[in-house]
């Protein structure tokens, strides 16, 4: 009996103590607040201030002091950090014609970690000496799918695939795919391929459709133009460059988002959004304003990457007279 | 041992009577119950409850409790909300419940003084204001992080009938900051300013009333109405005097700045609930509760910012248009269905063990967020269990029964989708989801 209450009484001080402790804090954890809210990261993105403290050059995160880098493409990389595709033209070299190359970053902050190599060059007659403008879909595995623009007077898009995660590419048998266009972006869902593409012969982002990604039907009209009715918009004079990201969304619903760039009648020239749930009707994300800081002179050619919380974008931008390529982030 | 229970008595009528401003009512007991032995029963106890935890469900109930009794307890929640698959890192909500009831007779009828606390000690208090289209999960933001105070009365009218019901109070902050003096221009630091600041804890009433009915020997009804209310944080910084350099005609005269916020920190429904709770057999009891929540009056919690300002001569370089007007949220008036049970499985001459268990389904109030606003909200089932140790005559100090109770509920978060009208929204379409785990012990000791 007696062992008993002694049992019971240590019983009840080890649980008071244990609620004293609980009172104290002594279990204190992560308060509140939280780094993971969702985003559709459609912007407003920022550059990277200059930091001394990181071996990169901020915001860019890739410089050749003889060629322009143009239009990144970019994809996450197994293991970390991102592949990045982009049109490379000498600048001794003739106006226009452009090798398509690629490299390996680690982080935003870092020098890149996979060297600069060429990939993709002009060997075809339709190209005329020009492959540029990568645009680049994931289809896992390895699998990567590339379009590009081709040729000069002639501007034309093609299409090649790598079965090595981008080491080599095979470009597809029946190129050019698309004729009279350029500066391609491509996406897919649910065995539904869009283009987004630029027209030789008429001004505005149009898209065309495809069930294959090889046999592609244009829609007569532009997706979206330039809207000089507004005399601030950053886009009074022009559109340009369209990135996609195509996605059934957390809610399931089908939806199209849009980067591209516009450019004003002062000829500035930055990176702006559009959205669409049905790809007919188009909604701009600011009534005038670009999604990134706007620097001189200008941001062009972007490509997004995007985790559920936030979003990276890669684009071209000019300094000392040549491209190079630029990064921003959101939020 | 009479004369210890009127000087308890008399301690804790004081208690009740001077306690009550600056008290903080509201409310982590909303969201999960108050003590052990309620939130092992998914909270269905306004008839059921016996104990000091009357303050909260039931406060007629403090007239029916036989003698002093007190309750000293521990209670811990933690959430794990998603969006999107990703944690919120939504703080837990963790403290101490004490509760007590203090029996004695007025006009020979029993009257019953009563307090009930649940003291934090992750946040006493928290005031977060976000913006409009900050995502959050809206009824466990600030809901959880607060002081929480009961004070209450409790008469027997009749053998079978007692009413019962307490105020208290909530402050709230109102008040500024002023900075006086002359503004040095075009050198900033030749200013020449006094820092005033005056800020008033202003107090809101909350009260509850509650009814306890002995329908049969075997059948309790109960009934409590708990009003609602809104607590604003209402603070402006002012800066005022002359602008220009010392010892010359100022640039500007007299010219002042206010910059006024206000903001909705925290928000409580007024709450009607009815309850029942039968001892089936002698072993057995069931419990059941139906509470109405007036969440329709949730007015937006986002801050309003204005400026007002008087430049003289340069008010026509200035052009602030007003704030735009705070989104209408919607919410819904939503009715909670909580049943619970109650088993003795255990009983001796010395000792009880009690098990309970209990479910209770809450609709959410929030409408699905297809707009600008991002206020996250889900359907909640809650299912809970517990279990109640009494030691009937286990000290001659202690010669009352003394009981140690301890529970655990989980509270599952249906999966919902939010999709969004706009093809542009910042946010997109995006689906809750979650879990919440609580527990506690506590420990009841009559005297």
């Amino acid at each position: 009996m007696r062992i008993r209450q002694t049992m019971m009484h240590l019983l009840l001080c080890a649980g008071l103590v244990a609620m004293t402790g609980c009172g104290l804090g002594l279990f204190d954890e992560r308060q509140g607040g939280s780094d993971q809210l969702p985003t559709q990261a459609v912007g407003p993105y920022g550059k990277p201030p200059i930091d001394f403290d990181t071996p990169a050059d901020e915001p860019f995160v890739l410089s050749d002091r003889s060629a322009s880098l143009w239009n990144p493409a970019a994809v996450w990389r197994e293991g970390g950090g991102f592949r990045i595709w982009y049109g490379r033209e000498e600048v001794d070299g003739v106006a226009g014609e452009s090798d398509i190359w690629m490299f390996g970053l680690a982080s935003i902050t870092e020098l890149p970690d996979e060297v600069e190599t060429p990939v993709l060059s002009a060997d075809a007659s339709w190209e005329q000496n020009r492959v540029a403008s990568p645009s680049i879909l994931d289809r896992g595995n390895g699998h990567l799918i590339m379009f590009y623009e081709g040729g000069i007077a002639n501007p034309a898009i093609g299409r090649a695939d790598s079965m090595d995660g981008g080491a080599t590419w095979q470009k597809h048998a029946s190129n050019p795919l698309l004729t009279e266009a350029f500066a391609p972006g491509l996406g897919e869902l649910e065995g539904a391929w869009y283009l987004f593409y630029e027209s030789s012969s008429r001004l505005g982002v149009f898209l065309a459709d495809s069930s294959d990604g090889v046999s592609w039907t244009s829609r007569p009209d532009p997706v979206i133009t330039a809207r000089p009715q507004l005399r601030d918009a950053f886009d009074n004079f022009a559109v340009s460059a369209p990135f996609p990201i195509i996605e059934r969304t957390a809610g399931g619903q089908l939806h199209f988002g849009l980067f591209f760039n516009g450019e004003d009648v002062d000829g500035d020239v930055t990176i702006g959004y559009a959205g669409s749930l049905d790809g007919e009707v188009w909604e701009s994300f600011s009534t005038e304003d670009p999604v990134v800081d706007a620097g001189a002179p200008y941001e062009f050619g972007p490509t997004v990457l995007r985790t559920p919380s936030r979003g990276v974008m890669f684009f071209s931008e000019a300094r000392q007279g040549r491209q190079r390529i630029s990064v921003a982030t959101h939020p | 041992m009479s004369c210890l229970r009127n000087a308890v008595f008399a301690v804790s009528a004081a208690c009740v009577v001077f306690s009550a401003p600056g008290a903080a009512i509201a409310n982590p007991a909303d969201a999960y119950g108050f003590g052990a032995r309620g939130p092992g029963m998914a909270s269905a106890l306004t008839a059921g409850v016996d104990d000091g935890a009357a303050n909260y469900y039931n406060p007629a109930a403090l007239a029916t409790l036989p003698g002093l009794s007190v309750g000293l307890g521990y209670q811990y929640v933690s959430h794990q909300l998603d969006i999107n698959g990703l944690d919120q890192s939504i703080s837990s909500a963790r403290g101490a419940a004490l509760s007590f009831s203090t029996p004695g007779k007025v006009l020979g009828r029993r009257v019953a003084l009563g307090g009930g606390f649940f003291i934090p000690d992750n946040h006493l208090t928290r005031t977060r204001t976000l913006s409009s289209d900050h995502p959050r999960f809206s009824l466990y933001d600030n809901r959880p992080q607060r002081l929480f105070i009961a004070s209450n009365i409790a008469v027997e009218i009749t053998k079978r009938l007692s009413l019962g019901g307490g105020v208290s109070f909530i402050s709230r902050p109102k008040g500024g900051i002023t900075v006086a003096g002359r503004v040095g221009f075009p050198v900033a630091d030749d200013s020449d300013l006094d820092l005033n600041i005056d800020v008033d804890l202003l107090t809101i009433r909350y009260g509850q009333v509650g009814a306890l009915f002995q329908a049969t020997d075997w059948l309790k009804i109960g009934a409590t109405y708990r009003t609602g209310f809104e607590l604003e944080i209402d603070q402006a910084f002012t800066i005022q005097g002359n602008v220009g350099p010392a010892d010359a005609t100022p640039v500007i005269e007299d010219a002042y700045l206010t910059l006024t916020t206000v903001s909705q920190d925290h928000f409580q429904p007024a709450t009607f609930t009815v309850g029942a709770f039968a001892q089936v057999t002698s072993r057995l009891a069931l419990a059941f509760d139906m509470a109405w929540f007036q969440w329709s009056k949730f007015p937006n919690p986002a801050a309003v910012v204005t400026l007002d300002y008087d430049l003289k001569d340069f008010n026509s370089l200035f052009d602030i248009p007003d704030p735009p007007p705070l989104p209408n949220l919607n919410y819904s008036d939503i009715i909670v269905p909580r049943i619970g049970v109650e088993y003795l499985a255990v009983s001796s001459a010395k000792t009880d063990v009690m098990v309970r268990g209990g479910y209770s389904f809450e609709a959410s109030p929030v409408p699905e967020q297809v707009g600008q606003t991002n206020h996250i909200d889900n359907d909640k089932h809650t299912f809970s269990m517990g279990a109640t140790y009494t030691m009937k005559k286990w000290s001659s100090i202690v010669p009352k029964p003394a009981s140690f109770d301890i529970y655990f509920a989980f509270t599952m978060l249906s999966a919902r989708s939010h999709r969004k009208l706009s093809a542009v929204d910042p946010i997109g379409d995006y689906e809750s989801t979650g879990q919440v785990f609580q527990m506690g012990a506590a420990s009841r000791w009559s005297f």
